[in-house]
């Protein structure tokens, strides 16, 4: 399936015509070289004589320049031995190397040890050396052992694009690297043959063989694996490089086209939801914005589309995410090996980049499905210089509530959009400027006198340039918007109450390849503007009357550095180092609380005001990242990391699932920001010819000042909300199990996380203390979970898809008790989070079917037949506590999906 | 509040999909506490202070908690003048005269039988303003019943306004009793004979009145509004039906003043005992009280020792403010048998 071969080099000895001695005997039929056997008998004859003579008598022509061999005198007595040991025998102890270039064709040169200083014998491996390969530098002046460059860049066959991310792997030494942002890639290699393998997710796999005397370059074209036909048998040489040769452990990318095999929920092919299926990823259930990482919370996940933050990550309150599919180029999961380029949160990095449009022709894709449409366009401007790729997405749900017959929903409305644009432009050989621009929004409203409202936008603008094909600059400017809004419309409340975050960053990247080294360094600053919440009335009836929190500003700034390189073949480092810092700046009001008394509005001793700029407080620290990973033979490895992230920007939440009303706030003089330390160790092991890939891993994690809230705290229009926070220490371990089998028709992988969120908030007094001080779990904890995810590939058109999950019920926290007072039963809480709904377990199954999938054919399309919750278990969302009459308030479960859910997605593509 | 609503509808929305169904959650049992139910007003009549203890959680109906019998009950004020309470009914303890003053710190004691003392933090009673204004307006919506027909339904919002003080801040709490005048059929009862109704006339009684509302509660602190007078602070929702709007209906609004914490307890209380424990709901907390044992800080205590100054004012809702023909009641029984019902004609009526 390789259509496109590039060979840089065929024969350098034939191109520079260095090549005299040409014999005018017309070549025989290729044959093996080991199935041809010599016999021949020489005493004290010229080199150049017996040559002539095997070539005379056997399908074989010898090339070299007369001078090499000039005086160079053989006796030889063989029988019935094979060419290559023939030729091995006579040029011993004569300075003489030789390359079987073709079965009958072997190049004959002086010995790399005659003109080196270096005597060691580069040592080859025979099945490397007769395989079809490009040759770079020339081996005569090749010293043995020693270090080399090999660098160049992977392209898409069809679109000329950059492949991201993909793998470039040395096989026998299990050295590898990815490609950055351009494509590109560097690896350090010893003199010799390599077997190197590039791989990307969406990609076929494609083989090389290079025999490296000198740094030089590469580049190599993938085929995007258009229809999962059965080239499946290549991706194990993939897996293994995935699982065991990447240095970082927790890193996930999530496989596009894989994705779209999966079960969909409501039709809708999801990013978090699929993230959810990976092993230490979680939520609270079916409708919570957000995801939680190994123990982290939702705001603690980095969402980053290219380069530019996301604040909230869902639409209709957590049912879908805010990612178009058909817009995404690749995404990539941090849980742990965070590099030292990313700060900011303390859990996770969730990398989405966009697609760029295609250089080379026009095309589009969409989708319809119950609940949302969706078409992307892309193509060029310029033909290979400019492209442009817009996509979008809409829900009709609104359509759909006008037609209920309950006038509640009738007049309720629920819709979403979300648009991505992206224009690329190559300036020259060695500079690129990509725009990028995101827009979503949400629209939500009960019995149309309130209308709630959110939206995110995001913008980036990145340039690359090239200095040298060692060294990089990747800079971003990227601006991104969280906006929160609820009209109301009832004449007496007439309002617009509004919160937000605003956010423009400016990150510049270096990355320089030297020697066995890829180090990036370079350096971010972020302003942040937080709108805490304000009111206005908006009729002359309303009685409210307008209130604005003041807006808060900050900036955070980091420096990094990182470096990723060999120690030893076996063993590889990625040490980095970031140094963050952050300043709340005025104007603001810094609030003195008594010394002595819980913080509350009443217990305000003095008000300190700030002018515009003036900065109110500093914070920063240095944050160390390490990733290591011991290569322990050939299908087995180990990696241990260990990273520090400083979060200084936290989502406010009073609510057990986080909801859109949520708002940000900044780290200020009494909120001191999250610190987390995270420890992990993990031993990955590939099984039968690396068809299952295994790993077992363990974390501990260590949160400072994480924050919970005080028992009936009001985070609506709060000017004192830091009165109603409470900060304390987290600890976060657990361990994750997973198994993966990627070839083969049955695909898919089965894990098990094992994971605990514990906090601890005692404070100077009863308010400002939980559960006694005691450690308490955070009300998104579920100890076990267990995914099984697996693909049937019944042919080349239809798939079968089932998954399965398990997890334990979240904590809730129970009445133990209850009393009567006045005309209520009340119940009676006393311990936070000490009890638990009851489990979550689910089964969706789907068939994918490609329709008239032909390569070259104009209009492809494919079905998606789900059935979400197949044994339709009422699994529990919530519980609560309704009145039973003449009986305490009884516990009841709501079940967000209390029933089978099919849908039917038709995907197209022209 | 925009939580809660934003769930409502957010539930409404999943009404395809989701479901609801009781569960057992195997809760814990644990040791009684003492739960302390008084508010002491600047009214002449004092409400009773109870004492009473938490129930374990169970299913079982009809369970009575025990009541906190024998203890020695006192308001004390700043200038440390007593006033002690008395048992009228089991749990249940009255002053025999006590009128509060606006201004005045208050205390409350209690020595339960068990030699356990009690003491609230004290209390000033802060002063509150007069209601200005109450009103009502009809407002109908549509609804669908279970067997799907669309119908309309009438109902009169009511609404007080009330002044509101600038430069401090202000808690209020407003509680409200309706009460209508019920005609019934007595003369035409019937008793059950062997599976027949046999005529039965009762010679009593046929007209009652019936009051309703103490179930509501509505707080309200003037962060949104200090110094502006609270318009339209909405109160009762009264559904027009036969029983109520045949002749006229009386409405008593009672505004209370708070002070912050007691707002805050008021607060947490009633969105406790309304919400409906969803995701989208603060989570659910010890509601915190004012009343502590003065020995052992273990010995939690449920309730709020709440000291008030209160404003009353009433109106009557006549039945030709309904703009439709409202069909008679039909109740073939002593009409003392309806809930809260009196054959007695109130004062005001």
């Amino acid at each position: 399936m390789k259509f496109y071969r590039f060979i840089l080099l065929i024969c350098f000895w034939l191109t520079c015509n260095v090549l005299a001695e040409a014999q005018n005997i017309s070549p025989a039929v290729p044959e093996a070289d080991s199935s041809i056997i010599i016999s021949i008998a020489a005493n004290n004859l010229p080199l150049t004589q017996v040559l002539t003579t095997i070539q005379n008598q056997y399908k074989v022509n010898f090339y070299y320049r007369p001078e090499w061999l000039e005086g160079k005198m053989i006796t030889i007595n063989v029988t019935q031995v094979p060419l290559r040991q023939v030729i091995t025998r006579l040029l011993q102890a004569q300075s003489l190397d030789f390359v079987i270039y073709h079965p009958y064709a072997v190049v004959i040169l002086p010995n790399a040890a005659a003109l080196a200083t270096n005597p060691t014998e580069i040592k080859e491996d025979n099945a490397l050396v007769q395989s079809d390969k490009i040759i770079i530098g020339d081996r005569r002046f090749a010293r043995a052992n020693k270090k080399l460059t090999l660098s160049g860049y992977l392209k898409d066959e069809g679109s000329g694009e950059p492949i991201i991310g993909a793998n470039v792997v040395e096989k026998s030494q299990g050295i590898g690297t990815a490609t950055d942002k351009n494509g590109f890639y560097s690896l350090v290699l010893t003199t010799g043959h390599h077997q190197l393998t590039f791989s990307s997710i969406g990609y076929e796999n494609a083989e090389q063989v290079i025999a490296l005397y000198n740094n030089g370059s590469y580049n190599q074209f993938l085929i995007k694996s258009a229809v999962q036909l059965s080239e499946v048998e290549i991706k194990s040489q993939q897996n293994k490089l995935d699982n065991l040769a990447a240095i970082q452990s927790g890193v996930s990318k999530l496989d596009l086209s894989q994705m779209k095999k999966l079960p969909a929920f409501m039709g809708e092919i999801d990013v978090v939801k699929t993230l959810k299926l990976m092993p230490g990823v979680s939520s609270i259930g079916e409708a919570a914005s957000g995801f939680n990482v190994r123990g982290g919370n939702v705001d603690q996940n980095l969402i980053l589309m290219d380069e530019a933050p996301i604040f909230n990550s869902s639409h209709l309150f957590g049912f879908f995410s805010v990612f178009n599919p058909d817009a995404l180029q690749d995404i990539t999961l941090y849980r742990g090996g965070i590099p030292a380029q990313y700060g900011g949160r303390i859990s996770s990095v969730l990398e989405v980049k966009q697609k760029e449009g295609n250089f080379e022709k026009w095309e589009g894709n969409g989708g319809i499905g119950p609940i949302t449409g969706r078409l992307a366009l892309q193509g060029p401007i310029i033909k290979n210089k400019t492209s442009v790729l817009v996509a979008g997405r809409t829900s009709y749900s609104d359509w759909l509530l006008k037609r209920m017959r309950d006038p509640d929903l009738k007049q309720s409305t629920a819709s979403f959009y979300d648009l991505s644009a992206k224009i690329s432009h190559k300036i020259s050989a060695k500079d690129k400027i990509t725009l990028s621009a995101y827009a979503s929004q949400d629209k939500f409203g009960f019995a149309v006198d309130t209308i709630y409202n959110w939206q995110n936008q995001a913008a980036s603008l990145l340039y690359g340039h090239t200095f040298s094909n060692k060294f990089f600059l990747d800079i971003a400017a990227v601006y991104s918007n969280y906006k929160f809004k609820i009209n109301i419309d009832e004449p007496n409340n007439a309002s617009i109450y509004t919160n937000g975050i605003r956010q423009e960053s400016l990150k510049a990247t270096f990355t320089y390849l030297t020697g066995p080294h890829e180090v990036q360094f370079g350096g971010a600053v972020s302003n942040y503007m937080f709108s805490p919440g304000k009111i206005e009335p908006n009729s002359g009836f309303s009685q409210i009357i307008p209130i604005t929190l003041a807006n808060k500003n900050s900036r955070e700034g980091g420096i990094f550095i990182n470096d990723e390189f060999d120690l030893t073949p076996r063993l590889s480092v990625m040490a980095g180092v970031r140094f963050s810092f952050y300043q709340h700046v005025g104007p603001g009001q810094v609030f003195n609380y008594a010394a002595d008394q819980p913080q509350s509005e009443e217990t305000i001793t003095d008000t300190l005001q700030f002018t515009s700029g003036e900065i109110m407080k500093t914070y920063g620290g240095i944050e160390p990242r390490l990733s290591v990973r011991f290569r322990v033979n050939e299908n087995a490895s180990v990696k241990a990391g260990y990273n520090r992230i400083q979060q200084y920007i936290h989502l406010v939440s009073n609510t057990a699932a986080a909801s859109p009303v949520d708002t940000w706030t900044t780290s200020s003089a009494s909120i001191r920001p999250q610190i987390g330390d995270q420890l992990s160790i993990g031993f990955f092991q590939n099984l039968a010819q690396n068809a299952f890939e295994t790993s077992a891993e363990v974390y501990y994690k260590d949160i400072r000042n994480i924050l919970d809230y005080k028992n009936g705290a009001i985070i609506y229009l709060n000017n004192n909300l830091e009165a109603d926070l409470l900060q304390g220490h987290g600890r976060a371990y657990g361990a994750e199990f997973t198994l993966n089998k990627k070839s083969g028709r049955l695909s898919g992988w089965a894990n098990y996380t094992y994971s605990r969120i514990q906090l601890k908030i005692k404070g100077e007094n009863a308010t400002e203390t939980i559960n006694s001080g005691e450690y308490y779990p955070a009300n998104y904890e579920k100890p076990h979970t267990v995914n099984i995810v697996s693909n049937y590939q019944f042919n080349k058109r239809v798939n079968f898809g089932a998954n399965f999950t398990y997890s334990t019920g979240r904590p809730i926290s129970a009445p133990v008790s209850f009393f009567q007072y006045d005309v209520f039963s009340v119940p009676n809480y006393t311990q936070r989070n000490q009890y638990r709904i009851p489990d979550y377990h689910r089964l969706d199954l789907n068939i994918a079917v490609q329709t008239g999938y032909k390569k070259n054919k104009k209009w492809s399309g494919s079905w998606n037949f789900s059935i979400y919750n197949v044994y339709a278990r009422k699994n529990a969302y919530s519980v609560f506590f309704k009145k039973v009459y003449g009986s305490p308030a009884q516990p009841y479960r709501l079940a967000v999906i209390g029933t089978m859910l099919p849908s039917i997605t038709y995907d197209f593509k022209f | 509040m925009h939580y809660h609503k934003l769930w409502i509808g957010f539930v409404l929305l999943l009404a395809i999909t989701s479901c609801t169904d009781p569960i057992d959650l195997k809760l814990d049992q644990t040791t009684e506490q003492l739960v302390v139910e008084g508010m002491i007003t600047n009214e002449s009549t004092q409400a009773p202070i109870k004492l009473l203890y938490t129930q374990p959680y169970t299913k079982e109906i009809g369970a009575v908690a025990r009541k906190a019998t024998n203890a020695y009950v006192y308001v004390s004020d700043q200038n440390n003048n007593q006033f002690p309470y008395y048992e009228n009914e089991p749990g249940s303890y009255v002053p025999e005269y006590f009128t509060g003053q606006v201004g005045n710190t208050y205390t409350l004691h209690i020595i339960t039988n068990e030699s356990k003392e009690y003491e609230s933090i004290p209390e000033k009673m802060l002063p509150t303003t007069n209601v200005e204004d109450m009103s009502a307006e009809l407002r109908s919506r549509q609804v669908i019943n279970e067997a799907g027909i669309e119908s309309t339904e009438y109902a009169f919002q009511t609404f007080v306004n009330t002044s509101d003080p600038a430069d401090e801040k202000n808690f209020y709490m407003w509680r409200w009793i309706g009460t209508y005048e019920v005609h019934t059929q007595p003369q035409d009862h019937t008793k059950d004979v062997r599976g027949t109704p046999v005529p039965d006339p009762l010679r009593c009684c046929a007209i009652c009145w019936v009051t309703e509302g103490y179930q509501n509660i509505a707080v309200r602190n003037d962060a949104l509004i200090n110094g502006n007078a609270i318009i339209k602070q909405p109160i009762a929702r009264l559904p027009i039906l036969p029983e109520n709007f045949n002749f006229k209906y009386h409405l008593q609004v009672k505004q209370y003043s708070l002070s912050e914490s007691a707002f805050n307890f008021w607060r947490i209380l009633t969105s406790q005992v309304t919400g409906v424990g969803s995701v989208q709901d603060p989570p659910p907390a010890t509601i915190p009280g004012n009343i502590r044992n003065i020995n052992d800080a273990d010995d939690a205590v449920m309730g709020y020792f709440g000291v008030s100054a209160v404003s009353t004012r009433t109106m009557f809702i006549n039945r030709d403010e309904v703009p439709f023909a409202i069909s008679r009641y039909i109740y073939a029984d002593d009409c003392r048998t309806l809930k809260n019902s009196t054959a007695t004609k109130p004062d005001f009526w």
